[in-house]
């Protein structure tokens, strides 16, 4: 990857650790805005709400109430233009342009600031790919062209941005395509995986991917102009992933949930199911899970008591950390209390614990009914992929001043690095520290 | 005695976006619990003032009449939302003077757009000589010169425009900080469409 290998030496570049929890939402408003979830408010795409057992709500763009990088930029007079970065529908006004993501319900959604960019940008694309379709389908040769195809079209709307509308002070385009491709394809490619075939005709399509993405970073930077500043960043790593942990079947055998009703077979997880009186806690999976307890005073029909809060959550934290795997060994897990991880004024609506399963190897499964605790297939049908703690960082170009290679980088120092490169000073609120 | 409410008046030229934004942002205040009435300028018309026409004075009249009714509503907390032309400045400063909580929104677009959309049939009626009154066209229409919040209803679709009204009430301390955001943008069916694909994808 002979572009990204020229930023790398041209400059400075390191791991890039995560937000907790490592996901997109609220990794890359956390990235843009240098605040942590405690700021934000929400802790994934999906979020409870407290005190109503089915409530939930998505974390669309209404919900980031902080200044991201180009909300500080607009406002100094600054053209700014940020194309797919999650979290960005529904869009808003911008000194420049915005073309939201794959929170944006489909094509006839007004997806762009201004909204008469998004006729440009369906014509400059010959027809925009939010994201790709039907994601879990058994066609991976179909998957992957849709893969490329999305990455082809982002590209051209870069492309279409900065030809016709540059240029700008602050240019922003996220591709997802490596998301999706690891989370497709990781067993195909990764002899560690469970499911790995030696030999397979993918073993190459992720290595053959990153290629396409290296000659699309080259022509994008050439594009840029040789004084500019080049940051390259991604908002978690991946990794092989060992199966799903069943979390509400085994909170169901360890007498912390009941339901009414004994699901024939495997069910979706049904808060209307649940017997409150006789539940302490409950879960939500994904590729981390979320356990919330049922205290009372806090919740309808809560039974843990608010004294024995800590003590039962201490206990259940003993309980998830001695969950073994399928072969009997021991998972690295981690169960997270909140207080521990964030700060803010939106610590009490998060998660009581936030599981990593054996270090995020695992995926937590929600829905109920299962034979056992391990599920090798997910609910949603294939994934081969889980998050990881660590994405990428490389910076160059348009006065950068370090070199080499850096550690004890976090997503939170990408916005004030971002305002220290265009001379802006970080608000005080922010929570990074900018590389200069 | 309750809070005072707010009222928002949608000023702008027929077509312009006034009622589908007014709309969009009573349900923000209605999935948030607040009270509020949108005041629709031709139900008002049709029900309290069937003989007013639509010279100057009887726009005055209709506009006055509009604002009356704001003030009544919004002494006892009822936040009130009106989509009316109101073409004059005078028209808005005399409602502003009557209401303690009064939020201008001007929506805003070119003639052509306006033509384009044309929900009531008022322009194509104008195109065939049935009638020569439309403000901003034939008729004067006094543009905002401070409007609270203005609504480029070619540059932002509706959910935008209705986010920047509730942005500003809570700006100015008319409501609280969680009508903004949150859900707001997604209808029942977009939401379902988008739990969909995050649940494919393994988010959810």
């Amino acid at each position: 990857m002979p572009n990204l290998n020229s930023l790398m030496t041209g400059g400075c570049f390191g791991r890039l650790r995560s937000s907790d929890p490592p996901i997109t939402v609220p990794a890359w408003t956390s990235m843009m805005s240098s605040r942590n979830p405690g700021q934000l408010g929400f802790y994934g795409f999906r979020n409870r709400r407290i005190g109503e057992y089915g409530g939930k709500w998505i974390a669309t763009a209404g919900a980031v109430k902080v200044d991201r990088a180009w909300d500080i930029l607009s406002r100094m007079g600054k053209r700014c233009c940020v194309l797919n970065v999650p979290q960005t529908y529904p869009v808003k006004p911008i000194n420049g342009a915005m073309v939201s993501s794959f929170l944006t319900p489909g094509n006839d959604s007004d997806y762009t600031y201004p909204r008469s960019l998004k006729a440009e940008i369906e014509a400059a694309t010959d027809g925009y790919m939010i994201d790709c379709e039907n994601f879990r389908t058994e066609d991976k040769q179909q998957l992957l062209q849709q893969i490329h195809a999305m990455t082809h079209k982002r590209f051209e709307a870069a492309t279409h941005l900065w030809t016709q509308h540059g240029p700008w002070d602050f240019f922003m385009v996220v591709y997802m395509g490596p998301d999706r491709i690891q989370h497709g394809f990781w067993k195909y490619v990764d002899p560690g995986h469970r499911k790995h075939e030696p030999g397979n005709p993918l073993a190459d399509c992720i290595k053959d991917y990153y290629k396409l993405l290296d000659d699309q970073l080259g022509r994008l930077v050439a594009m840029c102009g040789p004084d500019t500043r080049v940051i390259l960043v991604s908002d978690h790593g991946a990794k092989r992933m060992e199966g799903s942990l069943n979390v509400n079947d085994w909170l169901i055998r360890e007498g912390l949930l009941t339901l009414k009703e004994e699901p024939r077979g495997v069910a979706r997880f049904d808060e209307d199911n649940v017997d409150w009186s006789k539940t302490v806690a409950w879960a939500w999976g994904g590729y981390y899970a979320r356990i919330f307890m049922n205290v009372a005073g806090r919740e309808p029909r809560g039974v843990v008591a608010p004294g024995e809060y800590e003590s039962v959550r201490d206990e259940l934290i003993g309980k998830l950390q001695g969950i073994p795997d399928d072969t009997g060994r021991l998972m690295d897990t981690r169960a997270l209390r909140p207080q521990d991880l964030f700060r803010g004024p939106h610590v009490d609506e998060a998660p009581d614990l936030l599981v990593y399963f054996d270090d995020l190897l695992w995926r937590a499964g929600q829905d109920v009914g299962h034979e056992g605790l391990y599920s090798f297939e997910t609910e949603i049908g294939p994934d081969d992929c889980v998050h990881d703690y660590d994405g990428i960082f490389a910076m160059s170009g348009g006065g950068c001043q370090t070199n080499g290679e850096l550690t004890g980088l976090q997503l939170m120092d990408v916005a004030p690095t971002t305002l220290a490169a265009l001379g802006v000073g970080a608000d005080k609120s922010m929570e990074g520290s900018a590389v200069t | 005695m309750s809070e005072q409410g707010a009222v928002i008046w949608f000023t702008g030229v027929p077509a312009s976006g006034k009622s589908t934004i007014a709309a969009a942002v009573q349900k923000r205040m209605q999935q948030a619990g607040l009270p509020v009435e949108n005041l629709d300028a031709d139900e008002v018309r049709q029900n309290l003032s069937p003989n007013l026409g639509f010279t100057a004075e009887a726009r005055d009249e209709n506009t006055k009449r509009l604002a009356w009714m704001a003030k009544m509503l919004s002494k006892h907390g009822v936040n009130v939302l009106i989509a009316a032309v109101a073409p004059l400045r005078y028209h808005r400063e005399r409602a502003r003077e009557w209401c303690p909580r009064f939020v201008e929104v001007w929506t805003t677009c070119s003639l052509d757009e306006c033509k384009k959309r044309d929900p009531k049939g008022l322009y194509a009626r104008a195109d065939r000589g049935e009638i020569n009154d439309i403000a901003g066209w034939h008729m004067p229409y006094e543009e905002p010169e401070d409007a609270q919040v203005v609504c480029r209803t070619q540059e932002m679709g509706v959910g935008q425009c209705a986010e920047a009204v509730v942005v500003k009430l809570s700006e100015l301390g008319y409501m609280g900080a969680d009508v903004v955001g949150g859900d707001e943008g997604y209808s029942e069916e977009d939401q379902a469409k988008v739990e969909a694909r995050l649940k494919d994808l393994g988010y959810m």
